[in-house]
């Protein structure tokens, strides 16, 4: 809806493509490293570039565009309702690092690991 | 309702009985929510249904809330509370953290619940050029033809396709292929010239199907200072030079250029050889990026192996 601030769109498509590991939301590099990630501001990535790293992949599977989070079933079904708007991958192939998981559970943010199939 | 309400804030006197019989309605009902919220304002779980309902990141109807619902309570209830540790409050407990509360919400629905059903919107397979395949999703037709209008690579002549609901689930299911190769996992090597040597996998890229392995170089030095003074040798005086580790210091003495370089991605430093981009040092250590297909089986290194590249940090 238009009361949400959506996320940044992906300046390419190409290979500089990242994905958060928490939210799987998909830009650039650059992006993420100037403005960090829209859903998980706590990781601070524009602050700490390293976070980038850390925090985003480019191993991803699939893309998808939304822009009504909270009225797509697509997104129910992937679990990116409660996220902004933006682009999102399918799912990424790595979990977040430990320490990254550690954070999360101290500032009670949830987080769920990538499923194996 | 809200409007009303705005009205009757600035105009105190000016309501009738009717305008207040209708005020007085609504007040209870909010006052209802309110004590509830007082009653147990440590359990967050209690206040789910609550949050759902006036959608936080709806900023608007928030700060309606604020004004009329929180405004009059502290009227009531204690005159000298300060509105803006009040206001702090609020925040801190619809602000972000529930927004992270609904998140683990719906993390905790079993994926089952989530299948489409006939009232949610439809997916709808749109022609398009080979490569651009998409699938809209969309209540009706139209909307798919109206999103589309102007995008490249779709061809909205030909029939939309809708997605049957059974099948919709499988068109946003990822097919998982286990990575072969988890960074820190130790290969041989299966071609070029460090054919049958051990490496060590720094980290891949799934996409591009690369990786970026670590390798005791093996650096011939004569032919790299040739190729520097612009001689070149033919191709089957070329031999296997041994496993060395390099060397910054003897390549400068040969007079190879080297200069230390920083890599944006990692923020490690690397020696690097002039205009040779696939020469990338560190600690005395190739890092080189080769194809999924060049390293083979993954193996678990022996000690005599390990003896021999004990430089490596990262030994199971």
């Amino acid at each position: 809806m238009g009361s949400q601030t959506a996320a940044q769109i992906p300046t390419s498509f190409g290979h500089e493509l990242r994905a958060c590991l928490r939210c799987r939301l998909v830009k650039t590099y650059d992006q993420f490293r100037e403005s960090g990630c829209e859903n998980c501001p706590f990781f601070k990535m524009d602050e700490d570039h390293e976070r980038v790293v850390d925090c985003t992949t480019p191993n991803f599977t699939g893309l998808i565009s939304v822009m009504d989070p909270t009225r797509s079933w697509a997104a129910r079904w992937l679990r990116i309702a409660r996220y902004v708007p933006g682009c999102y991958t399918l799912a990424v192939s790595e979990a977040l690092p430990e320490d990254l998981q550690n954070l999360c559970e101290d500032e009670h943010i949830p987080y769920a690991p990538p499923k194996r199939i | 309702m809200p409007k009303r309400w705005r009205e009757e804030d600035e105009e105190e006197e000016e309501f009738d009985s009717k305008w207040r019989r209708a005020a007085s309605h609504f007040f209870e009902l909010e006052a209802d929510v309110d004590s509830d919220e007082d009653g147990d304002s440590d359990d967050s779980d209690a206040e789910d249904d609550f949050i759902d309902d006036a959608r936080v990141d709806e900023k608007d109807k928030f700060a309606l809330r604020k004004r009329h619902v929180i405004h009059p309570q502290i009227g009531e209830d204690e005159d000298k509370e300060d509105i803006e540790e009040f206001e702090r409050r609020i925040e801190e407990r619809y602000g972000r953290k529930s927004r992270y509360e609904e998140e683990q919400d719906t993390i905790e629905v079993f994926q089952q619940a989530l299948l489409p059903t006939v009232t949610d919107s439809k997916l709808w397979m749109v022609k398009c050029a080979i490569g651009h395949e998409k699938e809209v999703a969309a209540y009706k037709e139209s909307h798919v033809r109206e999103a589309c209008k102007g995008m490249r690579n779709i061809f909205l002549k030909n029939k939309m396709v809708m997605v049957p609901i059974k099948e919709m689930s499988d068109v946003l299911t990822v097919k998982k292929r286990e990575r072969e190769f988890s960074n820190g996992s130790w290969v041989r090597m299966k071609r070029g010239t460090y054919k049958g040597d051990l490496a060590q996998i720094v980290n891949g890229d799934d996409i591009r199907r690369r990786v970026t392995v670590k390798l005791i170089p093996r650096i011939d030095f004569r032919a790299l200072v040739n190729q520097f003074d612009g001689i070149k040798i033919p191709k089957e005086k070329k031999f296997c030079p041994p496993a060395r580790f390099w060397s910054a210091t003897k390549a400068t003495a040969l007079g190879i250029p080297v200069t230390l370089q920083k890599d944006s991605v990692t923020g490690d430093y690397f020696d690097t050889v002039n205009g040779m981009k696939f020469l990338k040092f560190k600690d005395g250590i190739l890092y080189k990026s080769v194809s999924i297909r060049s390293i083979g089986y993954k193996v678990h290194p022996t000690l005599d192996d390990l003896e021999k590249d004990h430089l490596f940090p990262h030994c199971p």
